[in-house]
Parts: structure tokens; sequence; C-alpha cells
């Protein structure tokens, strides 16, 4: 025993560099990983990203401002909804208006049944990723039903650019609001499948506790919020600290982890999808009939039969299609809860019809700037669950 | 609210400048008191400002002259006329810092200045750890040198590539390929097995297959 | 056996293939050729078609958006594995169909060139959504204009993304470009580089 101990010091060994691709499945499609391995524990991962690097910003400068939604849908492209409502609030900010009620009723709706797609999605892809396929087949399942109600509503299943400036585009649907209520059980029946196929099991247990630990003050300093931040015990929800929309008529609570490992950020995302069910009742419960979008034709385009009926109409159309919307010169920064986290818009505008300057907060920029801190010392299969758990979404990460 | 925050930093340091913008609170700093500022709005138990958001930066050089929105000065490659005729603005860029405390609920945005003959700022990757990669990305994108940063190298683009993409003179289509770009595929043939001789790649099949610039061809 | 020095008879105008349209009318690769074959040449194609269309081995290089409806077509309800497709291969070196589902930007043109270059004969190329085939609306310094300015495609899927079904009529059009093209027992020279 000693001998083979004696030997085994005196062999040289060397730490190997790995390269986890930027095609790689685990990956999420765009992120490089440079891991410096000893046997099997990470001593050293360097992240390396901008394999998704669209231009955001850029193209946004020669959109005006409602054509820029389409580019925000594809930044977090699991919860698009949410991105096109941060957007447009921050429009709303900037020019100094509020959209209808029914239109903010609408809004959180239709953004906490995004939320509910995004989570799915992120716990879909734990389970299979950890080889738990049927996981996965039941959380797109729950998803193909929610995004069946989305496309019903706004027309597209992923990609929806649903909000205006002062509204949003397209009202409920007859009948579609007692297929919503019908279907949430179901999606509720099959989240509770996946907690009963993952939430006690040993393997999964063995596999996500304790792995990827992360302290409160460290988060923090990181730059941490979302869901990732409340697994360490922070809570900080913008829909809690600062409401907006109709958040605070809703009741609704903020659920919050204990240890910051890998377990409870998957355990929080399906509690928060519990919580979204919740506010989706109460919304369909308090929302008031009336218009979804302002009537003020400077900011939203006047209904058809002004349009081809009447000179205004018509002129307003016109300057609102080819010149885009006046919005008045400014800075604003606006910050909502997206699914990850906290999503900013910092919106510039010199006035004129198309923003000057936009730049996004992605929720998933900071954490995945702590994926070094989160990894070290563990081994490489246990990167898996980290990379999964922290739900790095390439579009908003990298614009 | 904030206002209360720009308040105790003018009390210390008295260069500094507020505004507000539809609730957004500002404060204007020097380079120099930069780090000074945030460290005090990070240690100070009244102000508390633990999380760092983002931090932003802008370039003004078309602000004012700009007709028909933020647009760039040209699509792909800037003509001569707007190059010699360039808007000059000093300061041109400013770097917006995104602070906020969980504990108080309170945000605030400090801004700096910055010319374009002097685009330097020093670093607070040493206050905050997620400062270290916003830096970069300011630096990416729009050139900004951050003194004391312990790795400064661009984020997003890659090592090869010149310039810094969001300036305004930047152009918007110019792209600086990796890899040569081809021209307009073969419709007929695939590049699996077929006739010809096995796996033949389009690229060498007869029709029109050649490296274009991929700056000319649209 | 010889091989003609030409590709198609002149005079030849290939029709593209129609979307979705029966097996009889998608003249994709018809040339004199396909007459000149023996028969036993044109079953061993015929068979060997048959079993690589049924048979796919993905490697999807999912990069953005497009991947949400790439997972929905794996998934149960827009079932890819029906058409013997379900495999996805994440190494290329087992893969012989490259499916580029997202956007892809100068700085991953490298990659996906080594990717392709390491898939081995017979392969194919599936442009997932409309940033792969040409560019989407992403037209700025960062986003390359269709991945067919780097590497051959075979089949181009649109859409912003598209639905499943779209994808799978696309596999369908795939499956039926396969089957007409001629298929060989061995091949007998090196595969040349994409260059």
């Amino acid at each position: 025993m000693t001998d083979s101990l004696a030997v085994e010091s005196e062999l040289p060994t060397s730490l190997m560099t790995v390269n986890l691709g930027p095609s790689h499945p685990a990956m999420h499609g765009t992120v490089r990983l440079t891991v410096t391995l000893d046997g099997e524990t990470i001593i050293e991962a360097i992240p390396e990203i901008g394999f998704l690097h669209r231009g955001f910003s850029k193209s946004s400068e020669q959109s005006t401002w409602h054509q820029v939604l389409p580019y925000t849908d594809r930044l977090n492209y699991v919860s698009p909804i949410l991105n096109n409502v941060g957007y447009i609030l921050g429009v709303e900010k900037l020019i100094g208006i509020k959209d209808t009620e029914r239109s903010q009723y609408l809004r959180v709706l239709m953004g906490e049944i995004s939320r509910i797609t995004d989570h799915l999605t992120c716990v879909g892809a734990i389970g299979l990723e950890l080889g738990a396929f049927t996981v996965f087949l039941y959380a797109m399942e729950a998803r193909e039903l929610l995004w069946d109600r989305i496309a019903e509503l706004t027309g597209a299943r992923v990609t929806t650019s649903w909000t205006r400036v002062g509204g949003v585009a397209t009202d409920m649907p007859p009948g579609w609001e007692q297929k919503l209520r019908d279907c949430l059980p179901r999606v509720l029946e099959l989240t509770d499948e996946i907690d009963q196929l993952l939430t006690r099991n040993r393997i999964f247990i063995d596999r996500t506790r304790d792995i990827g630990i992360i302290s409160a003050e460290d988060a923090v300093d990181f730059g941490f919020t979302g869901p990732c931040l409340r697994a360490c015990g922070v809570n900080y929800d913008v829909r809690k600290a600062h409401p907006y929309l109709v958040y605070d008529r809703m009741d609704f609570t903020v659920p919050l982890g204990e240890r910051g490992d890998t377990y409870d950020r998957y355990v929080l995302r399906l509690q928060e999808i519990k919580q979204s069910y919740r506010i989706v009742l109460q919304c369909l419960e308090q929302m008031p009939p009336g218009p979804i979008i302002i009537d003020d034709w400077r900011y939203a385009l006047p209904p058809k039969k002004d349009v081809f009926g009447s000179i205004e109409g018509v002129m307003a159309h016109f300057k609102l299609i080819m010149e885009g919307i006046q919005v008045p010169a400014g800075e604003v920064y606006v910050y909502t809860e997206g699914a990850n986290g906290e999503l900013g818009f910092h919106l510039v505008s010199n006035g004129k019809g198309k923003p000057y300057a936009i730049q996004v907060r992605g929720p998933g920029l900071p954490i995945l700037s702590a994926l070094p801190h989160l990894i070290k010392g563990h081994a490489v299969a246990d990167l898996i669950p980290i990379f999964d758990s922290i739900n790095m979404i390439g579009g908003e990460v990298e614009q | 609210m904030a206002q209360a925050l720009i308040d105790r930093v003018r009390e210390k340091f008295a260069a500094a400048k507020g505004s507000s913008h539809r609730g957004d609170e500002v404060v204007t700093v020097e380079r120099g008191d930069l780090v000074a500022v945030i460290a005090f709005l990070r240690n100070d138990s009244a102000c508390d400002m633990k999380l760092l958001r983002q931090i932003a930066a802008v370039d003004l050089l078309t602000f004012a002259g700009e007709t028909t929105g933020g647009g760039s000065l040209a699509s792909i490659e800037a003509p001569a006329y707007a190059t010699a005729h360039k808007p000059q603005v000093e300061p041109r860029y400013y770097v917006s810092y995104n602070l906020y405390s969980i504990t108080k609920k309170q945000s605030l945005r400090v801004r700096v200045d910055l010319r374009s003959d002097d685009l330097k700022l020093p670093s607070i990757a040493s206050l905050y750890k997620t400062a270290d990669w916003w830096e970069r990305y300011v630096y990416d994108m729009f050139g900004v040198v951050f003194e004391g940063h312990p790795d400064l190298r661009r984020l997003l683009m890659y090592p090869e590539f010149v310039g810094h993409p969001l300036r305004k003179d930047y152009p918007v289509r110019k792209r600086q390929p990796l890899v040569p770009e081809l021209d307009f595929p073969d419709l007929v043939r695939g590049p699996g097995p077929g006739p010809g001789g096995a796996g033949v790649p389009m690229s060498q099949t007869h029709v029109g297959r050649k490296n274009v610039d991929p700056n000319t061809y649209d | 056996m010889s091989r003609l020095p030409v590709l198609y008879p002149e005079g030849h105008v290939p029709e593209s293939p129609r979307v979705g349209g029966e097996d009889k009318s998608v003249p994709v690769l018809l040339s004199r050729l396909d007459e000149s074959l023996g028969w036993f040449e044109k079953a061993l194609s015929g068979t060997l078609g048959w079993a690589r269309k049924n048979s796919i081995f993905q490697y999807p290089f999912v990069t953005a958006c497009c991947g949400m409806e790439y997972m929905s077509a794996m998934a149960g309800r827009y079932d890819i594995a029906r058409f013997g497709a379900e495999f996805p291969r994440f190494t290329p070196r087992q893969a012989d169909l490259l499916m580029i589902v997202g956007t892809i930007n100068v700085k991953q043109t490298p990659v996906l060139r080594r990717v392709y270059d390491q898939m081995c004969e017979p392969k194919w190329v599936m442009a997932f959504g409309v940033c792969a085939s040409s560019g989407g609306f992403y037209d700025n310094y960062a986003t390359v204009q269709g991945a067919d300015r780097v590497i051959p495609v075979d089949v181009y899927v649109p859409g912003c993304p598209p639905r499943p079904e779209q994808v799978l009529d696309g596999l369908k059009i795939l499956q039926e470009k396969i089957q007409s093209q001629r298929h060989r027992a061995a091949t007998v020279e090196k595969a040349k580089d994409v260059g």
C-alpha cells in the first residue's frame, strides 16, 4: 500500500487542457470553455463568448423604435414576450405615457406564461443532459401546450413581437380564455410529473446537491439577479421590489433557496412555475374589458377605418410607418424581471424616430462570467448540471 | 429617494453634478473621482450599492447632426465626403455605471464624459467582480481602455477584428471575414454523392463558384 | 464503369424542387446519367439511397432561437423519429446531416468549416431557419449572410423560427434529394476538400 503511494507521488503528472468547444450540446450552442484539468477535477475554466453576437445594438440603430421589437424577441428566445414587454416599457418611459389597463393585464398574463415556458425549457434541459430524457419530453409537451395558446393570441409560437407602444397588438380571440383554463392544469400535471421524477431522486440529488455553490455576497458581487440569486437566499425580485404594470395587484410569493447550489436553482424554478400559474389565474379574474392600445395617434397606429376614411388617420399612419415614433430625447434605464433575472434596457434617444443607442443588460452575462468561480474544484461531469442550472441564453448574453 | 443619494455624493465630491430624467437619477463625475465615488457608494452604509448592473457607453458623434435617428456614418464603407466632413463632437463618449442597492432599493447611474483623444478610465474590477466582463464589453465595442483591468481583451468580437463596432463611424455592414466567403451556391447539386464522383463539393463545381469580397456582394 | 466527363447535357435546365411536391415531380438531379446506368447500378443506387435517407444521423449545430423549434421537432408532438432521423450524434465523425440551426456569425465560421470538414462522405447540409439560409434580418458586421457563403448547403428551411412542420417538410425534400442522387457501393477516389 505504501509502496504504491510512494510510486504514485513520484509519477510525473501534468495538467490537461480540454476545449469544450463552441459547438457542443451541453454548452447551449455558443460558449467555448477552455478547462484545465487535473485528472477529472477542474483547476481553471476560461469561458469565451461571442459566437452568437448578432449586432443587436448596431442593427437597432438602423430601425425605427417598433422595428426593433423583432430583434428583442431574439434576445432571450425562450421567453420572448418578457423581452418585448421590457423594451416597450422603456420606450414608454422615455415618452412618458402609460398603456391601457387591459393591456397591462394582458402583458402580465402573457409574460407569466412566457416565464413558465422558460423555466420548463431549463428544467427539461437539466433533465436531458443528466440523462433523464423523459423529463425533457414532458417539459416539451407542456411547452407545446402553452405555445399553442401563445400562437393563438399573438400569431407566433416563439418570436412574438407582440407589444406596441401604448398597448399590445392583439387581444384574446373568442374561446381563448377557456382553452387556457383547460390547458393550464395539464401543464401543472406535467410539472408535477417532472417533480416526482427528479426532486427526490437519489441520483439527481447526488449530482446536483452542493454542486456549484455560491455565497450570497459573492453572488451580488458577481451581479447575479433572478433565480440564481434567489437560490442563495437574497430576496430580490423586481416584481416585488419595484412593481411595474399590475404586479402590485397580484398575490404571489417569491420562492427562496438556502444554499445556492444547483439543486436549489432547479427546485426554485419549479416553484416559480407554480407562482406564475397563480398570477395567470388572477389576471384572468381581474382583467377588465376595454381597448388594448391607447388612442393617441402620435404613438399608436390608428384603426384601419380611420386610415382609409379620414385625412388625419392616413397622415398619422404614414408618419408612424415612414418615420417611426418620435421619442423625445433622453436616456433611460428600464428594468423588469426576466425569466433569468433582471432584464434591463439602457435606451438613448435623440428625439427622432430611430433609437440612438440601445444596450441590453442581459441577466445571463454576469452569471456566465461567474462560471469559473462556480465550477472550480468540481469534476468535469459536474460542469454539465451547473451550466444548465444557470440557464444561460446566448441571445441575451451576446446580444 | 435617489436625490438623497446624489446629495450625499455631492457633499463629499463637490465636482459632481446631478440630473434626473423620467425618474432616473444620474450623477456626473470627473474621471479622477470615479473610483472614489463608486467605492463610496458601495461601502457607505446609507448607500450600500452592492449590485453593479451594467456599464454602458454611448458615442455622441451623430447625436445632433443625424436627421433620421442614430445611424452610423456609413453602411459598408464610409465615403470620402462623410469622412472629410465628419462632425466633431467633444466630449464624444460617455460611460455610465448603473448601480443598485438591494437593501435600500435605490438605483443611481454614475456618468463620466470622455474625449475621443483620451479614451481611458480607471478600472473598478477590484471593487465589483462583475465589472470585469462589462469593462471588456465596453472596450470591445467602443475602444475605451480601462487601466488596471486584470485581463483587458475583446469579449464578443474575435481578436483579428480591427476597429470597434459600436462607434458611430464604424460602418454597419462592414464584415471582416475569418473564412473566405463564397458566391451563390449551385442550386442543382449537393455535396453528397452524385454524378461527377463521390462527394465533389459544391465549391468545386463548374457553376460560378468563386471567392468574393463580402463587402461588395449583396 | 467509366465516368461521364460532363455534369449535364446541354440545354438541360434543372428545375428547383417544389416544396412539398409529390415524389414523381422533384427533378432534382436527373440527368442522362440515369438512363445510362445499368439496372444493377440503378437498383443498388436506389437501395442505398433508400437506406441512407431513412437513417439520417444529424449533427445539430445549434446556435440560437431556432434551437427551440429544433427541440420541438425532436420531442413527442412533431416527432422527427418517424422519419428515421432522431439520433443526434454530437460528433461530426458519426453524423451525415449537418443541421445549421440558428445564426452563423463571423466568429463561428472557422468552427463551422472545421465541423463540416470533419464529417465523412456522404454528407448533407440543412440550413434551418432564415439566419442560416441568408443571414435573416441581421445584416450587419457580425453575421454571415447565410451559411452557404461558407459551406455548401443542400436544403434551406426558411422561417424565423420555422414551425416544426416546415422542418419536417425540409427533411422530406432532403430525403427525396438523397434518393435521387447516385449512390455507389464504394468510392474510387478521395473526396476533395471544400477549398
